[in-house]
């Protein structure tokens, strides 16, 4: 009973706060409608979609940032970096930062921050960045640090826009539901309204226009889209291309994110003409604007073209179905067993309509005479396909996947996917091998040539997959504000981008 | 009382009464129109996927989202077309089947094991009843997601998994009416002689037990089945139930779910057939109902003497 | 009745554990937290370290008895996901369910009580008929679609409730709406039914031949009668929106149980879902208590069979 009346009490103090949001000339409030509440937002977790959004260069700052352009390694917390040898880089520090608790931002914070990244005590999703790499530190003076990899890291700066900057405040044994960072926004409150940020005042760059933001979780795309119809909202994160109807208002961007379909090489998958038949049977144009947004792109290969080591110069797949029957009646006459019923596996929630496409590339495949059983897994069962060791009675199959690599260059993808060693990998192919070893130990041109090498290897050689699309979000942004998506807002959204019209 | 009134039909010719009947549904306009819908959707679970071929399934893009009565398209078209231009009319009459077969199963499964569980629960009493329904509460706080993944997990994902799950969680519901009113009308029993005569259990819950639950039974069934049919929608898109190209009306309607501020028709039509077959079972089992209990049957013949 | 209640409770408290054991085991059926706590693409060296934080290494049975240790300190431990006590983000889910489901099913009741009775005492006529139709089209409407269809017609179209979230009294209106509208089709159907016996019993004619007002004989004498399977009915839809009030609240962006334990279940938060099936249960069996309270307060003639 004590809960309850607790509880009208707070809404009714929730609702004396909204008049003067709803009655103020000059209102650089902002509501932020996104699709799921995330479970912590700590700054150690900035590279997770829904905690990103929110946290990233929001509250929390990195020592780097990439650019949604292209690719490159801007500065933020860190001014200047240099390779001084040995896997250890020497970085200078802004100076005059000072957290939201009040503390100064120094070198004592960085090597905070990087231990408690990589602390076994708790579980930092960043460190799947950094994976097989162990971080040290050495605090040279007040803003200046040496950061070591072991092994040396060539793309070390890259790393460095992995590394949320925490207050030394911060709990070391548990994730954070209130994040101190450096950032132009500090977090306020979290309760059943949503997460409340509010501009901080002792900020060290230019004061961003809006003063504070409140993100709400709404499940429903159609809500979401709603909500800034009516005035609810200023942005809705996320909305399905059917929700998204008014082209002034919902803006299409590439999202980072690109799909495919996975090949278990096992027969009759095993045989390269019929890989080559399902790359051939499936018409890509005809989703596109359909199903999908029109402005997503076709994909040759699971990198984005702003990734470094994406290969440009391959060609998509046409659509030719009498080629595919072709190639699929000579290994049948060859004895494969093609007519074998082939299981493709969904994961549930990869991105809207999914289940539509899912359907529809299954009906392409039947007209060119495979015959391929959907299903759809939820997230832990379709998990027991995907990761090394595979089950020793596995099957031919092909299997839903969407990968992001937002971090500027394909080692993010390579070794991972593609390696004889590599813990999603179903290849097993030297030269491709030898092509990751080397590019992941080169720098420049070298470095892209033999990404790129690879890619087309895999691509035109080996074909251990359906390529499918580099996929568009759309973002409803309502019509008092100004805000350009980029490649990196799913998962970095920051406030300070946003204008006023 | 109601055991007098079943004697006094057995009493009657058949003949006449099946005349009898016939002329009673044809006086009652709502109760004929839901035999004949019901009937009809009969038909085409039986028919329907043989007739149809590949028209449910075979997609065409261009008519992606076809809004309903627009003739160009066709015939099949003329409730307009789904997300991949597949026709509406048509997969509804595709779905019916496998729709009716899993709601059906699964009702009546959980009524039969609900009522049985109920009857002695309430007619035994004592540490069986108190163990039954304990059973009904840990049913009922079990969180069906978690049981439908577990099925998941450790069985295949077949529809008899599908309906079990369904059933499971349907049970509690028919447990609990079946009891309450079996201590009532226990109770009411010591008053009158049933008991004193020497009737022998099975005959008190044959004669006088059941055909006072039945009417309550079979209402709650009647609309359970809608609830079953979109439940099962739930359990398709986990991966368990129904997988694409197969379909039920459930799935149709939680498929439309996302294009419902844009194309409503899509979960509509789907969920109208759901309600039309729950309100044709709900109108006929009343109208039965009405057929035999003799204090409400004078309605319907009294109308017909008019 | 206190040794009924005394004995009542026993039980409770026997399928109570019997309810954890069952949650603890079978929700270690579904795969391991580590796969969907973690990103995609982890490693399995993060995997490892994951289910070694948390105790996921150790043998089940270990597990189970170390959970019972914490249990009788009543500790359910702290959530995966959340890094919270489990137990509180329960309990700071519960108010906002317990209102949801007691606001949607009294006004369930009220409602379709009425129109049941009104709809027995003629049936056949054209009130029963309309009644009848409309409460057959309440009970087999998807909960997300009136939700959204809701949403659309009186939030976005004429604009008299907003869209969704919690904090003022118009935001509660959709929700309870949404919620109240299947029991209040199912009550009606079965308030029609359970009335139609009870009016054509021998009792009930008598009044009426005694010439008894109608009103009298319809909400006092034959109500009376004809309300236990209502209340249990209720009592079955009110369980289903504690434990599951999924949809309204995850497209209203209300934050209580159902969503909760949608999310636990999902992510395979145990220490959560444990809390949350045990909280709710709690709930249940008070409420079922409730309702066998009800019935005797009812048919005093049920009471000598309780105690």
């Amino acid at each position: 009973m004590k809960k309850m009346i607790r509880m009208t009490g707070a809404s009714i103090l929730a609702l004396a706060a909204m008049w003067p949001a709803l009655g103020a000339a000059q209102d650089t409030a902002l509501t932020i409608a996104l699709p799921a509440e995330p479970a912590n937002i700590d700054g150690c977790n900035t590279t997770v979609t829904g905690i990103g959004v929110i946290v990233k260069e929001n509250i929390v700052e990195t020592l780097t940032t990439i650019s949604p352009e292209d690719g490159s390694i801007q500065p933020r917390l860190a001014t200047e970096w240099e390779d001084i040898g040995d896997g250890k880089y020497r970085v200078s520090l802004r100076e005059g930062v000072t957290f939201h608790d009040g503390t100064p931002f120094d070198a004592e914070a960085v090597a905070f921050s990087i231990e408690r990244l990589q602390s076994q005590e708790i579980s930092c999703l960043d460190r799947t960045k950094i994976a097989g790499i162990e971080i040290t530190t050495d605090i040279i003076d007040e803003h200046t640090i040496e950061i070591g990899a072991a092994p040396a890291q060539v793309l070390m700066p890259t790393l460095f826009s992995f590394i949320g900057v925490v207050s030394p405040n911060t709990p070391t044994d548990a994730l954070s539901r209130s994040p101190v960072g450096t950032g132009p926004f500090a977090f306020e409150a979290w309760n059943a309204d949503g997460v409340h940020v509010a501009r901080y005042d002792g900020y060290w760059g230019e004061a961003p226009q809006v003063s504070e933001a409140t993100y709400v979780f709404r499940g429903e795309s159609a809500l979401r889209a709603a909500m800034v119809e009516i005035g609810e909202a200023d942005i809705a994160h996320d909305i399905a291309p059917q929700d998204a109807v008014n082209p002034d208002i919902d803006i299409p961007f590439l999202n980072g994110e690109t799909t495919r379909m996975r090949i278990v090489m096992l027969p009759p998958l095993d045989d390269i003409r019929v890989r080559e038949a399902l790359n051939l049977a499936f018409d890509r144009e005809a989703l596109l604007g359909t199903i999908l947004s029109d402005r997503a792109q076709i994909a040759t290969q699971f990198i984005l073209p702003n990734i470094n080591g994406h290969n440009p110069d391959l060609e998509p797949w046409p659509y030719d179905p009498a080629r595919a029957q072709q190639l699929l009646d000579e290994a049948r006459a060859d004895g494969v067993p093609v007519d074998r019923e082939i299981r493709l596996v969904g994961r549930i929630g990869f991105f809207p309509n999914q289940e539509e496409v899912l359907q529809a590339i299954q009906q392409m495949w039947a007209a060119v005479g495979f015959s391929v059983r959907l299903e759809m897994m939820e997230s832990a069962d379709w998990l027991r396909l995907v990761n090394r060791p595979y089950p020793a009675d596995r099957e031919a199959m092909l299997i839903q996947e969407q990968h992001d690599n937002n971090n500027g260059d394909a080692a993010f993808t390579m070794r991972f996917r593609y390696h004889t060693d590599g813990q999603q990998s179903e290849m097993n192919n030297a030269e491709v091998d030898r092509l990751i070893d080397t590019a992941e130990q080169s720098v420049g041109e070298e470095r892209t040539l033999a990404f790129q090498e690879a890619n087309r290897i895999i691509a035109d050689e080996v074909i251990p997959a359906v390529p499918m699309y580099h996929m568009v979000s759309y973002m409803r942004v309502g019509s008092s504000i100004s805000y350009e998506p980029n490649v990196l807002s799913l998962i970095q959204l920051e406030l300070a981008d946003i204008t006023f019209n | 009382m109601s055991d007098m009134t079943l004697e006094s039909q057995h009493s009657q010719p058949i003949a006449q009464r099946r005349i009898g009947l016939v002329f009673m549904l044809r006086q009652d306009p709502f109760a004929f129109a839901a035999v004949v819908v019901l009937v009809l959707f009969a038909l085409l679970a039986v028919l329907g996927p043989t007739l149809l071929g590949d028209i449910a399934t075979s997609m065409n893009l261009r008519a992606r989202n076809a809004p309903p009565f627009e003739l160009e398209r066709g015939f099949w078209y003329l409730l307009g077309a789904d997300a991949l231009g597949r026709p509406i009319l048509a997969r509804v009459i595709l779905a019916t089947r496998t729709t009716l077969l899993i709601a059906g199963a699964a009702v009546l499964l959980s009524m039969v094991v609900g009522s049985v569980l109920g009857l002695i629960a309430g007619y035994r009493g004592g540490f069986l009843g108190d163990a039954i329904l304990r059973l009904t509460d840990i049913v009922m706080s079990f969180p069906s997601l978690l049981l439908a993944l577990v099925v998941l997990y450790v069985f295949d994902p077949a529809i008899t998994n599908v309906i079990i799950v369904l059933a499971i969680t349907r049970v509690p519901i028919y447990l609990r009416t079946v009891r309450a009113e079996v201590m009532e009308i226990r109770s009411r029993m010591f008053v009158t002689s049933a008991r004193v005569t020497g009737a022998g259990p099975v005959r008190l819950i044959g004669k006088h037990i059941l055909p006072m639950v039945f009417p309550t039974i079979v209402t709650i069934m009647t609309l359970d089945f809608a609830f079953v049919m979109l439940a099962e929608a739930s359990l398709s898109f986990l991966g368990l139930g129904v997988q694409a190209p197969n379909v039920t009306w459930g799935v149709m309607v939680a498929e439309g779910r996302n294009y419902l501020s844009s194309a409503w028709w899509l979960s509509f039509w789907p969920g109208l057939a759901i309600a039309l077959v729950t309100m044709s079972l709900n109108l006929v089992s009343n109208w039965v109902r009405m057929v035999i209990d003799p204090v409400q049957r004078w309605r319907l013949e009294g109308k017909g003497e008019k | 009745m206190a040794r009924h209640f005394a004995k009542r409770a026993l039980w409770s408290a026997i399928s109570l554990f019997a309810l954890v054991v069952a949650v603890f085991f079978m929700s270690r059926m579904t795969g391991s937290p580590a796969d969907l706590y973690l990103p995609l693409d982890a490693p399995t060296e993060m995997r490892v370290q994951f289910e070694h934080l948390h105790g996921f290494d150790r043998p089940v049975y270990e597990q189970f008895f170390s959970f019972l240790g914490d249990l009788l300190r009543f500790d359910f431990g702290m959530s995966l996901r959340q890094g919270l006590p489990a137990i509180d983000l329960v309990l700071q889910a519960l108010p906002t369910t317990l209102l949801l489901a007691f606001y949607s099913i009294t006004i369930a009741l009220v409602v379709a009580v009425v129109t049941g009775a009104l709809a027995a005492w003629r049936p056949n006529s054209i009130f029963d008929r309309i009644a009848t139709v409309l409460s057959l089209i309440g009970a087999s409407l998807p909960n997300f679609w009136v939700a959204i269809i809701g949403v659309i017609v009186f939030a976005v179209t004429l604009r008299w409730v907003p869209t969704s979230g919690t904090g003022s009294v118009a935001q509660w209106v959709l929700p309870i709406a949404v919620l109240a509208l299947r029991p209040a089709g199912l009550i009606v159907q079965v308030a029609r039914s359970s009335m139609i016996s009870v009016l054509s019993s021998a009792y009930v004619k008598t009044a009426r031949a005694k010439g008894a007002p109608s009103r009298r004989i319809l909400f006092v004498h034959a109500l009376r009668n004809g309300m236990l399977p209502v209340i249990t009915v209720a009592g079955d839809q009110a369980a289903g929106i504690i434990n599951g009030a999924v949809i309204v609240e995850t497209i209203f962006g209300f934050p209580g149980v159902g969503k909760l334990m949608i999310d636990s279940i999902n992510y395979r938060d145990f220490a959560v879902i444990q809390a949350g099936v045990m909280v709710t249960a709690i709930a249940i069996f008070l409420m079922n208590v409730l309702i066998d309270l009800a019935y005797l307060g009812l048919d005093p003639r049920t009471r000598e069979e309780m105690v």
